[in-house]
């Protein structure tokens, strides 16, 4: 199976009023067709803003110094915007937020707002966009869909916002959906709902998906590979299997037991001394090394590169 | 025991009877508290169940008289504090502090650690002059993990998890008896919370207190409490040993909330059988039992009467007429 | 563990932090000096004020003296701007205008203020029909134009400077309290302010204590950005023949006095409405760079 997504190497900084915030720091990531891929990762640590580069939404102060993104073998990275907007942003890849509500329009109705992304990229009467919109919305499975097409936003809940959100990234047929942390805001009744959806996109629509989230549970539930970032690098890649039963990276470690499943007790809960660093100025060598047990002298002076470890399994720890 | 016993256990720190509050909206009333009753034992960690609009942030604002309740009963330690004004409510903040959930708006901006936390000492009185208040606000900054040095910072220059830590100290410093903590480590990294809850689980056998957990998130519930209580839509569906309800919850909403949760172990994937649909407004709440649109169970008499909360065995308080003789 | 023997070491330790650590005025201060336009502002106002202050003995002429032979000269070495209708120096008589302009316009602002923020604050803590009422009073003295209110106020009390700062007062403190409100309504639902309530504050330590000092910033950007209006109100009703009366130097009396002369000569109104343009510019960016400074959390791109 090929790459359709590929991160190459990627670089990337803000230019803030407190110094140069070192975001990205030369990110490898592939995605291959059909897959589902988490990136998962704490605050700070990137994983925002590698959905953001890909789908090229970043504030004015980044910079990409280096470093490149290939979608289906082609270097979108350095695509102009108005090129990038016509032919992949939405109809190739797409991408949906945590907060339904400010992706939606308040003041159009679901309807309109569907039909207008549909216009966008095919031509048919006012009855078919209807029976169109109507559709997308039952693949979700939105109960009473037809009820929907009048409903403005707010009469909505955050659940049903959020699946209107897939129907209208459905409507274009993308083949890469992003979707950055789309459960936070949701209670896990509708959580659980969500996730049965996105399961099927995978199914019925064959979409590769990269989830980004810093929910583990959520990640095991439904991705097949997961990438762990910490501080703006990759630091572990492997299936999902391996990351929660075999984690390698000592970062990957601590995380895996510091979640709370069925079985934990606070006795068993597992602490991270020390806090995430800042990215102004980062630590030397390997970022994570002020906090890890594991840490040795070169730790601290050589930056440990991914490097296969066993089949689809990728570290960047110089003790492994 | 049915919750209308009027001798209460010696042991008993917190009691309440049918609370209700209401609020009044554009679109009607909103039935945020619907009449739960409580009780909580000296020692308890109890956690409060429930998702988003069930009412359980109304009604903890509600037991610490933050808002005034619109009928029911409150008592703490056989004292009822239901009628309390503002003024001798302040008493009571002395007794129960309360840890918000967001750490980053929690605090003011404007003011220092120092500052924070010396404000409850002086209100109450607990140190009366600036040596001693330093004395003890170094004591409490040691006793979360920080240092004495901390106390000139501002919010704004620590991290979340040391805020929260703030936070903490300052519900601590008056020496409550009781503490409210809603959801006080949702807005935390995962390796942050870990610190919080043990720091947390420490003070309370340092300085023998009674814990009330506001989550949704079931498993922290599980993880840190002895005795849990299920809250839907302003009612409390049922309460009981956490441990009993986890090996076997009673309530159809109980078992489809807690087959909900996804469990961090890629071989245990989500059942079918889940949840469905949405919590409905608390402006029109169905008739009956709350929960009956969406009860795999439910019955006729479930439309039309509203159940209980009545004990079962074990100590299990449950509404449902599933198990209503 | 605390206790007596080394609370007197964590003292020590703690003053020496202090000393190290950089206040929050330099902090703010430091923010503000990146700002250019904010700079150039505060050169700006840096000279004006310091003109205002040598006036007298950077002026090379007594603004009042009269040199009828002189009048209407053209700007020259002897007058570099020139010589008014009654041939007074216009350089001299704008170096002292601007005293006039800083100090009223400062009364201006201090005073609005003052009505303002208090009742700003009243309408958004207190809510209910404190509220009420106060907004109503600000629409009905919105609807009113504030200029021929303050005339009119003025032509009540008769002539004199500190008339025009009262009637400004009474009709321009509007927006103030407009503003102040809502910054309180936003500092009222924060959560602080019920974390407070929770460990016992009392209502007046709750606006004294967490309240007020969040607002301060809203307040002191407010009186920067307010300048320029009070200055221009002042120079208005002056201009209009309201409030400073000739021949006290003032540089809408100077714009106004110059009307008649525009095509003969022109710089007499172009120099005081040069220097009215230049100091209200001044003020701008300073009150864009405050709120900037203070406030680094609103981003604008």
């Amino acid at each position: 199976m090929n790459d359709i997504l590929k991160i190459d190497n990627l670089k990337l900084s803000f230019d803030t009023e407190e110094g140069k915030v070192e975001a990205l720091d030369e990110v490898n990531l592939s995605i291959k067709e059909g897959e589902f891929h988490g990136l998962i990762g704490e605050t700070g640590c990137g994983k925002s803003v590698t959905g953001q580069t890909i789908i090229g939404l970043l504030d004015n102060n980044a910079k990409i110094e280096k470093g490149s993104i290939y979608y289906k073998g082609k270097d979108i990275l350095h695509l102009k915007e108005k090129e990038f907007q016509r032919n992949i942003r939405g109809n190739e890849i797409a991408m949906i937020f945590q907060d339904p509500s400010s992706s939606l329009n308040p003041v159009f109705t679901i309807q309109n707002q569907i039909e207008e992304v549909l216009k966008m990229y095919r031509k048919a009467s006012k009855k078919e966009f209807k029976d169109i919109v109507i559709e997308e919305l039952k693949k979700v499975k939105l109960p009473d869909a037809e009820n929907l097409l009048s409903k403005y936003p707010h009469e909505l809940s955050g659940g049903m916002k959020q699946r209107v959100m897939i129907a209208m990234m459905l409507a274009c047929s993308p083949s890469l959906l992003i979707a950055d942390e789309p459960t936070t805001a949701l209670d896990v009744s509708i959580q659980s709902q969500f996730l049965k959806v996105i399961k099927e996109l995978k199914e019925k629509f064959k979409m590769t998906i990269l989830y980004i989230t810093h929910n583990l549970a959520v990640v095991s539930e439904i991705c097949d590979t997961v990438s762990v970032m910490y501080a703006g690098r990759i630091v572990e890649t492997a299936s999902v299997h391996n990351i929660f039963k075999n984690p390698q990276h000592p970062y990957t470690n601590k995380l895996i037991h510091s979640i709370l499943g069925v079985e934990t007790t606070l006795e068993d809960l597992e602490e991270i001394p020390g806090s995430v660093p800042r990215l102004i100025n980062p630590p030397k060598g390997c970022r994570f090394h002020p906090r890890c047990e594991e840490a040795v002298d070169i730790c601290s002076k050589e930056r440990p590169y991914l490097k296969e470890i066993s089949e689809n399994h990728i570290v960047a720890c110089h003790r492994r | 025991m049915s919750q209308k016993v009027i001798n209460v256990e010696n042991n008993t720190i917190l009691k309440i009877e049918n609370l209700k509050k209401y609020f009044k909206s554009t679109k009607g009333i909103v039935k945020a508290v619907d009449g739960i009753s409580l009780e909580i034992e000296k020692g308890d960690t109890f956690g409060l169940v429930g998702e988003s609009g069930c009412g359980k942030s109304t009604f903890v604002r509600t037991i610490l008289k933050l808002i005034n309740q619109t009928d029911g009963k409150i008592f703490f330690r056989n004292e009822d504090i239901s009628s309390f004004d503002k003024n001798t409510s302040r008493k009571l903040r002395k007794i129960m502090g309360m840890v918000f959930q967001n750490p980053h708006s929690s605090l003011n901006p404007r003011m220092t650690v120092y500052d924070t936390i010396s404000r409850p000492l002086l209100i109450h009185k607990i140190t009366k002059n600036k040596r001693d208040t330093t004395i003890k606000i170094v004591e409490l900054l040691k006793s979360m993990g920080l240092q004495a040095e901390h106390m000139i910072r501002f919010p704004h220059e620590l991290s979340g998890g040391q805020k929260q830590r703030i936070a903490i100290a300052r519900a601590l410093a008056v020496e409550p008896e009781i503490v409210f903590l809603d959801e006080p480590t949702s807005a935390l990294d995962v390796s942050v919370q870990t610190k919080i809850l043990k720091l947390l689980e420490q003070a309370k056998k340092d300085r023998d207190l009674t814990y009330f957990y506001i989550s949704h998130d079931i498993n922290l519930i599980r993880v840190v409490s002895n005795k849990i209580g299920v809250m839907y839509l302003g009612k409390m569906v049922e309460t009981g040993q956490t441990q009993k309800i986890f090996e076997k919850p009673l309530h159809p909403y109980t078992q489809g909330l807690f087959k909900s949760v996804p469990e961090p172990d890629p071989d245990k994937k989500l059942p079918e059988d889940m949840l469905t649909g949405e919590v409905p407004s608390p402006i029109n709440p169905p008739n009956g039992c709350n929960f009956h649109p969406r009860c795999p169970y439910a019955k006729s008499i479930c439309k039309e009467k509203e159940p209980e909360l009545k004990s079962y065995e074990d100590g299990r308080l449950i509404a449902c007429h599933l198990y209503l003789k | 563990m605390a206790n007596s023997e080394n609370y007197n070491e964590i003292i020590n330790d703690i003053s020496n932090l202090k000393k190290q650590k950089s206040s929050q005025l330099s902090l703010v201060w430091a923010r503000f000096k990146k700002n250019r336009l904010a700079l150039i502002g505060f050169i700006i106002i840096f000279i004006i004020i310091f003109i205002a202050i040598f006036a007298p003995l950077i002026s090379p002429y007594d603004p009042l003296d009269t040199d009828p032979i002189n009048r209407l000269q053209a700007p020259s070495k002897e007058h570099w701007l020139g010589t008014d209708e009654l041939g007074r120096d216009v350089l001299s008589r704008t170096f002292y205008g601007s005293r006039i302009a800083l100090q009223i316009g400062l009364l201006i602002v201090l005073f609005e203020g003052a009505i303002g923020i208090f009742l700003g604050v009243l309408a958004g803590f207190f809510g209910g029909l404190t509220d009420w009422i106060i907004m109503r009073l600000v629409d009905i003295l919105r609807s009113f134009p504030v200029i021929i209110l303050a005339m009119a106020i003025a032509g009540i009390m008769g002539q004199g400077v500190y008339n025009v700062v009262i009637a400004l007062g009474i009709v321009g403190w509007t927006t103030y309290a407009r503003m102040i409100r809502s910054k309180i309504l936003t500092i009222k639902n924060s959560d602080y302010i019920e974390a407070a309530y929770s460990i016992g504050e009392s209502t007046p330590s709750i606006i004294w204590r967490y309240v007020l000092p969040n607002a301060i910033p809203t307040a002191i950007i407010m009186m920067a950005i307010m300048m320029p209006t009070a200055l221009i109100a002042s120079a208005t009703l002056s201009f209009l023949g309201v409030g400073v009366q000739p021949p006290t130097p003032d540089w809408g009396s100077m714009i106004s006095a110059g009307r008649d002369y525009l095509i003969r000569a022109p710089w007499i109104s172009t120099s005081a409405g040069l220097f009215i343009m230049v100091t209200v510019l001044g003020f701008n960016f300073i009150g864009d760079g405050l709120r900037d400074a203070l406030d680094p959390t609103t981003k604008r791109n």
